[in-house]
């Protein structure tokens, strides 16, 4: 293992050290118009070192192992060239639970028999092509940190994006799998197949607010952006909304926002973080009230408070966000609107300014008019423009039931997301 | 030791009967240098690299990669592309075809005063330090993050068609991000300089006037409580409106890939159908895509097929005239490639991307502009934007603009909403200034995602009458 040959040549010359090994082996088989574009194999091992001595730190990342023994050389001799920084104490030892799927062999068999089924599923209903990506991976994270911690973490997950066409209508099946056995590509491609049978010659409406529905999709894009904006080092900088609001209402009573570093499903799953603390359960947002940022030790320090165990080393973000407490069925959401749009999907998220939050999104695939509860005709041409607190205190209601939602381009850490009604959405046309 | 690897991989791909093969040894080094409101951030460096192997099998493009450079490992990485190919072609068929393209030997370097190799955090420091002093100095500016870094990247490439191109490219970049405050207002800006070539490039593009200029801005804006009034106006952008404009709303659907589809799933797919020659904007409009640029960041003389660069014209006229492609797009087009193949990694398949993509200059001067505007918006740089993933339906924001009164310049003026789709904003292009000037930018695209160096540029455009909106 080559995080105990760096600890070899690095322990006993710096004052603390976390090394990171993280091993990957994956799969990508990408598709278009009925064939095969790619299909890719991977394997990789990189190791990520931090080190203090006294007051000053510095960081590396190492794939050639080759010469490992000259590159770490010549990085411990670096450190104390460096300035004076912030550094904290690594974490105390500490014992981690795991729990999660592990399957070393990424299963090839499944990922082409989904890839089928996907496209089936699409064409069958009634789009009339398609194009996507499935990936199989397996990540495999070992510590050890010069304050005792050593550990492990395995993990296999599953990424499918397919998206249907039919005329220049479009849907999207997206989700996120810990297990090759729970993929459920037909099903996926049947969504994707039957939003962009059903949007075909959509309609353009004027500009204005209306109440939107949100798809899982949407909501997950939202709520990412609100769980990695709970980052005490994007608050530091000015780059989240929530800085200044602990403590504060941001959104319904009924809405909690919870990282989980393990939870069944998350694809984001660690046992530990990036300093060797185990990670935890935190609740961003508790019953409408914003309660915690996500902290490292670093931040921690600075905060005069505890790491919540989501380090990275310099930037602490979510693992795994999960959005609880929705009392509704998507039917009821829907049949409660007067007049408003239900989003499918949305792409293109953009800040005009991360401290106030206000952002613009482009409305992808299918997306409906409705009205007095009712679907009346699909429209396009759409852009949601609002702020993050904005929005947050708008939302009216949610599901109860969650999917969880990961996909290229717009939600990078899985999200759990139900469908979210908010009402007074500016939306502008073109 | 690592291009005989390379050679053995392509050999062995063509012994397991592939019809093509490639082996690409990509090594990349990186420093890096930050201070977040003035203090300074563990400095960074990183080297990592490894081998990618792409081939065709029964019309099926394979793709492996490993960073283990030994026998053992190339061999398995090469047997596993081959046999996770064939399975997946029970799948679906594969139609991947590559179009001929001449056998080069060729080594191809950026220009370093001072070679990476010896380039310290220091360097970097001494840099970030200066442009934080100067942030610094406004006082309403609350928060500040100032990043420098670099990279060096070495590249071995050989194909089954005896093309063999080394390559040792090193670019810098500068990321300021600065956030201030007055009265209950705030204005946040982000802006990035770079370039490829030594740490010296950053004395060309990344001056202390440059940041200076940010940084005077920045009450003005704030300050400003005037917008527009909603409707139609005579609009005159800088060159970094320009540039976002060419990149997003002409590069992007010119790619090839995007055309045929293979990124429908992802970034999605254009405007521009088939092989069509269609007419988008004025006859003002000329937008070109070149990796040719001295010290551009979005440098390189050949591309991550061995194809030589070159200057591509994409709109003539308002007419487009040229898509970016590949090997893969040419061979279905029956053209040659364009040299638009690019990867940021080892461990990445190369794909169709921009370079430095720019509106050509004209023959106007900026004052020229203003005065032919006579009343309407200037907007001069921007920080929200989107577009759809057909690349119709844009928006850019602006942060910094001011009034046209009478053929001059008047107020600022804050949250200047341009929302317009293709044909409607580039058939209002009237007219473009002799200025040429360029932004730098990392651009994302492919899944996994790739983010590559590019520069977007182009001179101060007039339009007439876009609608605008506000905030």
């Amino acid at each position: 293992m080559y995080r105990e040959r760096a600890r070899a040549l690095i322990g006993e010359k710096v004052d603390q050290y976390s090394i990171i090994e993280h091993r990957i082996n994956e799969r990508i088989i990408r598709f278009f118009n009925g064939s095969i574009s790619l299909a890719a194999t991977g394997s990789s091992t990189i190791l990520h070192v931090y080190a203090t001595v006294g007051k000053k730190s510095s960081m590396t990342v190492i794939n050639s192992m080759a010469d490992l023994e000259g590159q770490l050389k010549a990085f411990v001799s670096k450190i104390n060239l460096g300035p004076d920084v912030d550094v904290a104490e690594l974490p105390p030892r500490a014992n981690y639970h795991f729990n999660g799927d592990a399957d070393e062999q990424v299963d090839e068999e499944m990922m082409v028999a989904s890839v089928k089924e996907a496209i089936h599923g699409a064409i069958d209903a009634g789009a009339d092509r398609s194009a996507g990506i499935i990936r199989g991976n397996y990540h495999e994270i070992g510590i050890i940190t010069s304050s005792g911690n050593e550990g492990v973490d395995r993990r296999t997950s599953y990424t499918i994006n397919i998206r249907a066409f039919k005329g220049s209508a479009s849907g999207s099946g997206i989700s996120a799998f810990t297990r090759a056995s729970a993929i459920n590509a037909e099903d996926l491609g049947r969504e994707a197949g039957k939003n962009s049978a059903i949007s075909g010659n959509p309609h353009r409406l004027e500009d204005g607010q209306y109440d939107v529905l949100l798809s899982p999709n949407v909501s997950a894009s939202i709520m990412e952006l609100v769980g990695a904006s709970a980052s005490a080092f994007l608050a530091e900088i000015g780059m989240s909304f929530l800085k200044g609001m602990s403590g504060k209402t941001v959104t319904n009573g009924d809405l909690s926002l919870i990282d989980y570093g393990q939870v069944d499903g998350g694809v984001g799953s660690r046992a530990f973080d990036d300093e060797g603390a185990p990670t935890g359960t935190t609740e961003i947002i508790k019953s409408g009230t914003f309660n915690s940022y996500l902290h490292n030790s670093t931040t921690a320090k600075k905060w005069n408070t505890s790491t919540t165990g989501n380090a990275g080393i310099i930037e602490p973000g979510p693992w795994n966000l999960v959005i609880k407490g929705g009392r509704s069925t998507e039917e009821e959401l829907l049949g409660s609107m007067k007049r408003g749009i239900m989003v499918t999907n949305n792409w293109y998220t953009r800040f005009n300014s991360y401290i106030t939050g206000e952002f613009s999104t482009l409305i992808r695939d299918a997306a409906f008019y409705v009205e007095d509860g009712r679907i009346k005709y699909p429209v396009a041409g759409m852009r949601l423009s609002d702020s993050l607190p904005r929005l947050l205190q708008n939302i009216v209601s949610f599901t109860e039931t969650t999917k969880w939602v990961k996909w290229w381009g717009e939600v990078s850490v899985p999200v759990k997301a139900p469908a979210i009604l908010v009402s007074g959405s500016r939306i502008s046309i073109v | 030791m690592e291009e005989e690897l390379a050679h053995k991989a392509v050999n062995i791909a063509l012994s397991a009967g592939c019809s093509y093969s490639e082996a690409r040894v990509h090594m990349v080094q990186q420093i890096a240098y930050a201070l977040n409101n003035g203090n300074p951030l563990p400095p960074s460096s990183a080297t990592y690299g490894g081998i990618g192997i792409r081939l065709v099998r029964n019309g099926i493009l394979g793709f492996s990669y490993s960073n283990i450079l030994d026998e053992d490992s190339v061999k398995a990485a090469v047997e596993s592309a081959v046999k996770f190919a064939e399975r997946s072609g029970r799948a679906l068929d594969g139609k991947v075809g590559l179009s001929n393209e001449r056998a080069i030997t060729a080594y191809w370097v950026t220009d370093e005063r001072k070679k990476f190799e010896d380039v310290s955090h220091d360097d970097l420091r001494e840099r970030a330090e200066d442009y934080d002093s100067i942030a610094k100095q406004e006082n309403l500016i609350g928060e500040r993050s100032i990043s420098v870094s670099g990279q060096l990247s070495k590249v071995y490439f050989v194909n089954s068609e005896n093309t063999i191109i080394r390559s040792r490219s090193s670019r810098y970049s500068a990321m300021v991000i600065l956030t201030a405050h007055y009265d209950g207002q705030t204005a946040q800006r982000f802006v990035q300089y770079g370039g490829s070539g030594g740490p010296e490039v950053l004395e060309k593009i990344a001056t202390r006037e440059r940041v200076q200029e940010e940084v005077k801005s920045i009450p003005a804006i704030i300050k400003s409580f005037r917008s527009v009034e909603p409707g139609r106006h005579n609009v005159v952008v800088g060159p970094e409106i320009s540039g976002i404009m060419a990149h997003e709303s002409v590069g992007h659907p010119l790619e090839a890939d995007r055309v045929i589809g293979r990124e429908g799933a992802q970034g999605g797919e254009s405007y521009v159908k088939g092989n069509e020659r269609v007419k988008i904007g004025s006859d003002q409009m000329y937008v070109s895509d070149d990796p040719t640029v001295p010290y551009s960041y979005g440098y390189y003389m050949f591309d991550e097929e061995g194809v030589k660069a070159r200057k591509k014209r994409l709109v003539v006229s308002g007419e487009v005239n040229e898509l970016l492609h590949n090997r893969e797009t040419a061979f279905i087009y029956g053209v040659k490639s364009n040299a638009a193949s690019r990867a940021s990694a080892f461990d990445v398949e190369p794909i169709i991307r921009m370079s430095n993509t720019f509106i050509e200059p004209g023959d106007m001067g900026m004052e020229e502009m203003i005065r032919e505007a006579k009343n309407g918006i200037y907007m001069k740089s921007f920080m929200e934007w989107n577009i759809d993933d057909i690349r119709m339906n844009q928006r850019y924001v602006g942060y910094e603009a001011y009034e046209i009164n009478g053929g001059e310049l008047g107020q600022p003026i804050r949250g200047v909403i341009l929302e317009t789709n293709t044909p409607e904003l580039w058939s209002r292009l009237a007219g473009r200034s002799r200025d040429l000037q360029f932004s730098a930018a990392t651009c994302g695209k492919g899944d996994p995602e790739q983010g590559v160096p590019v520069w977007t540029g182009g001179p101060y455009m007039l339009f007439n009458g876009l609608y605008l909106r506000r905030r």
